[in-house]
């Protein structure tokens, strides 16, 4: 964080804060006996977002230039964006009113992320539109398979709770059934596309640029191709292999947590970002 | 709490007669107008309002000469009909006791089922129809308001009214838990029992795209498809067409199951194992318990039912005490609001008595003391200002007051009460040299 001025770093942390604020609240609603209203929870998460939007104008103030791809923890502020905006959507639609429950954990779990790499500025030559879209797609995409995590587990305890044969109040507080598998395989193919447009324009980028045989065998590269072709291999067993309900939210949730462990491998182990020269 | 004496309510309900007494009062929602415009003309100058539905019929009066209750205008409306209220097993509250009996109804804690939703809406045609009817008053129009008021809270800040209560609406609700949309789905009844029947209807009000009725002969599914259109096909055929129903109602006397659990499975197979919810309603079961197992197949009974049912009836109860203390709350505000309109006459009277006394003098002064305009303004607004500052203080008293009730038993001497309206500033327990003397004693005039 020494790179970090002070006003950054607060508007860091008040976005922090109203996630979390706003993960609670998703929660109250999902759990409490008392009925929970609406503003409290859109409200936390819209300062949430406009923080958010204040620190990227702060960054792009100080270090003159947009803030994507400065920094790991850059990038994964945009992932964090995106699921709040869809967690946001979701709710006040009506659409998954729940979705807040599950999403905005994972939004505040990422921002350990954020403060751990925040820091540690990538090389002078990725910061290049190419590498803009390369990120910005990745981080889309992966905000997308976070959605279909938030329905996998609205999913499955929709499913727990139907097969128990009883009707509670927490059942009455999921979206129906069909809405969540259909959402989820939408947000399975949305991820997929997304993620196959990030490869593309890494390939492209570095095609030309960086040999061949140092970007192919690069680990953050082989972990994002791994991701690819489990969630494309998920979205296929759903659409050719009739594999629907609970096995595909089994692994939408998988999916998640391979994710993750790929982004802890690739930050703690490997060292951060792709190390081209 | 004081009571108005004024306010009273008398009617009949669900919970003191049957409806065969109750149809004896009845009025048609189309009569309810005509009706208090008639009560109206019997006793003027009476403020009315009439909740009548198929579980109560109440009359609401606001009589403020104190003479009238609801009893009398309850009599006149059922005289028409022949009926004498001493046949009749009413219940009767005044004042605050009243008050509080409508925001129990409108908050659902009076009804046959306890937080349905129904009600609200029909206190609030019932306030619509006293205030076109021209019958309901200031206070009819504060006590409606708050009953709303108290109704909305009670729906809004508890669960009273979630969770539902039969089976059929369980059913349904059952359905929405599956499926987002149903009107591209198709709903197959083996058989044709009265529950299923409630459960089609309930499931087309909802938007359901087709009917298939399975049954051993098109007579006895005659009805349904009549109804709600549709397509017959005789029981052997069910497993042919399984595929096509998202949901399936199990409502047949068949001693044995009717689908079995690989039947069930090929049918969900064949649909992309898109879900499927099944209703068995039939004792002996139409289907198959192991279907229960099967991955996209949601399978409850009556049993399972009727369970959910009275889970929900428990928790509709359990809100009850959390929607009272809602209810008292509201009783607390009107009580208050009342006072505070009792005070309204009075601190009126006091000003216009202030102001005769103010305009007197002025005109005996102005005669023998000629003063041009100017001054004669400045002399007005002094005065107007002497006269506003020292009524202030006993207005704000006795408004306060009014809305505080009597305190203690009403134990206060009147000279308390004179020195807490002009002399609120003024302790009770300051000794009297404390004070700095206001009026000249004997000897120095």
């Amino acid at each position: 964080m020494s790179d970090l001025v002070t006003r950054e770093r607060a508007l860091l942390l008040a976005a922090l804060l109203c996630y979390f604020a706003g993960a609670i609240q998703g929660l109250a609603y999902l759990f409490s006996a008392r009925r929970t209203g609406r503003g409290p929870l859109l409200a936390m998460i819209l300062g949430g977002l406009a923080f958010q939007v204040a620190f990227g104008a702060a960054r792009w103030s100080s270090q003159g230039s947009f803030p994507l791809g400065a920094s790991r923890g850059e990038s994964l502020l945009l992932l964090i964006f995106a699921v709040a905006v869809v967690a946001l959507v979701l709710h006040a639609t009506d659409r998954a009113r729940a979705a807040p429950a599950f999403a905005m954990p994972v939004a505040v779990a990422l921002f350990a992320g954020v403060f751990l790499s925040l820091d540690r500025p990538v090389e002078e030559p990725f910061r290049d539109p190419w590498i803009f879209g390369h990120i910005a797609t990745a981080m889309l995409g992966y905000g997308a398979f976070v959605t279909a995590f938030a329905f996998g587990m609205m999913h499955l305890l929709l499913v727990r709770q139907l097969r128990s044969r009883r009707l509670s109040a927490l059942a009455q507080r999921l979206p129906p059934i069909e809405t969540l598998e259909r959402s989820l395989a939408s947000c399975l193919l949305l991820g997929v596309l997304l993620l196959a447009t990030s490869l593309a324009l890494g390939a492209a980028y570095a095609a030309g640029r960086i040999a061949l045989s140092d970007w192919i065998t690069d680990a953050k590269v082989l972990c994002s191709l791994l991701t690819w072709v489990y969630y494309a291999s998920a979205l296929a067993a759903r659409y050719a292999g009739g594999v629907t309900g609970e096995r595909l939210s089994r692994l939408a949730i998988g999916g998640l947590a391979g994710v993750v462990a790929i982004y802890l491998l690739t930050a703690l182990v490997f060292a951060g970002g792709h190390p081209f020269r | 709490m004081s009571a108005s004496p004024l306010l009273a309510v008398t009617g009949i309900n669900h919970q003191r007669a049957s409806v065969a007494l109750r149809e004896r009062l009845a009025v048609a929602p189309d009569d309810v107008g005509r009706e208090l415009a008639r009560l109206a003309a019997a006793f003027p100058g009476v403020e009315l309002a009439l909740l009548a539905t198929c579980n109560r019929v109440e009359l609401y009066a606001h009589d403020p000469q104190g003479v009238v209750d609801a009893a009398g205008p309850l009599a006149e409306l059922a005289r028409p009909r022949g009926v004498a209220l001493a046949e009749l097993p009413l219940y009767s509250h005044a004042g605050a006791a009243a008050a509080r009996h409508l925001f129990r109804v409108a908050g659902g804690l009076d009804s046959l089922v306890v937080g349905e939703h129904q009600i609200l809406g029909q206190v609030k045609e019932a306030y619509l129809a006293a205030h076109a009817a021209q019958v309901a008053g200031p206070v009819l129009h504060a006590l409606f308001q708050e009953a709303l008021q108290a109704g909305k809270a009670v729906r809004a800040q508890t669960r009273i009214g979630e969770g539902r209560v039969s089976v059929a609406s369980v059913a349904v609700e059952l359905v929405l838990r599956v499926f987002a949309d149903l009107s591209g789905k198709t709903a197959l009844v083996l058989g044709a029992g009265e529950t299923a029947e409630l459960v089609v209807q309930h499931l087309f009000e909802r938007g359901v795209g087709e009917l298939i009725v399975a049954n051993r002969s098109p007579e006895r599914a005659s009805t349904l498809v009549q109804r709600h259109g549709g397509e017959w096909i005789p029981l052997p055929a069910v497993e042919r067409q399984l595929h096509r129903a998202s949901i399936v109602i199990g409502s047949t006397a068949s001693p044995r199951p009717v689908l079995e659990a690989d039947v069930v499975a090929r049918a969900l197979a064949r649909r992309g194992n898109a879900p499927v919810l099944l209703l068995d309603l039939a004792v002996p079961r139409d289907i198959d318990p192991k279907v229960a197992d099967l991955p996209g197949a949601y399978l409850y009974t009556i049993d399972d039912l009727h369970e959910i049912v009275l889970e929900n009836l428990a928790a509709r109860e359990g809100e009850a005490a959390r929607a009272l203390a809602l209810v008292d709350a509201s009783c607390a505000r009107f009580e208050a609001k009342r006072q505070a309109r009792d005070a309204r006459p009075l601190i009126a009277e006091l000003r216009r008595r202030a102001e005769d006394v103010r305009a007197a003098e002025l005109a005996a002064l102005f005669a023998k003391v000629p003063l041009d305009a100017a001054a004669r303004r400045e002399v007005e607004r002094a005065t107007g200002r002497i006269v506003n500052k020292l009524l202030h203080a006993p207005s704000t008293v006795a408004r306060a007051r009014a809305v505080a009730g009597e305190p203690d038993g009403g134990a206060e001497s009147a000279l308390e009460v004179l020195r807490d309206l002009l002399l609120p500033h003024v302790s009770r327990d300051a000794p009297a040299s404390a004070r700095p003397p206001t009026e000249p004693e004997e000897s120095e005039r």
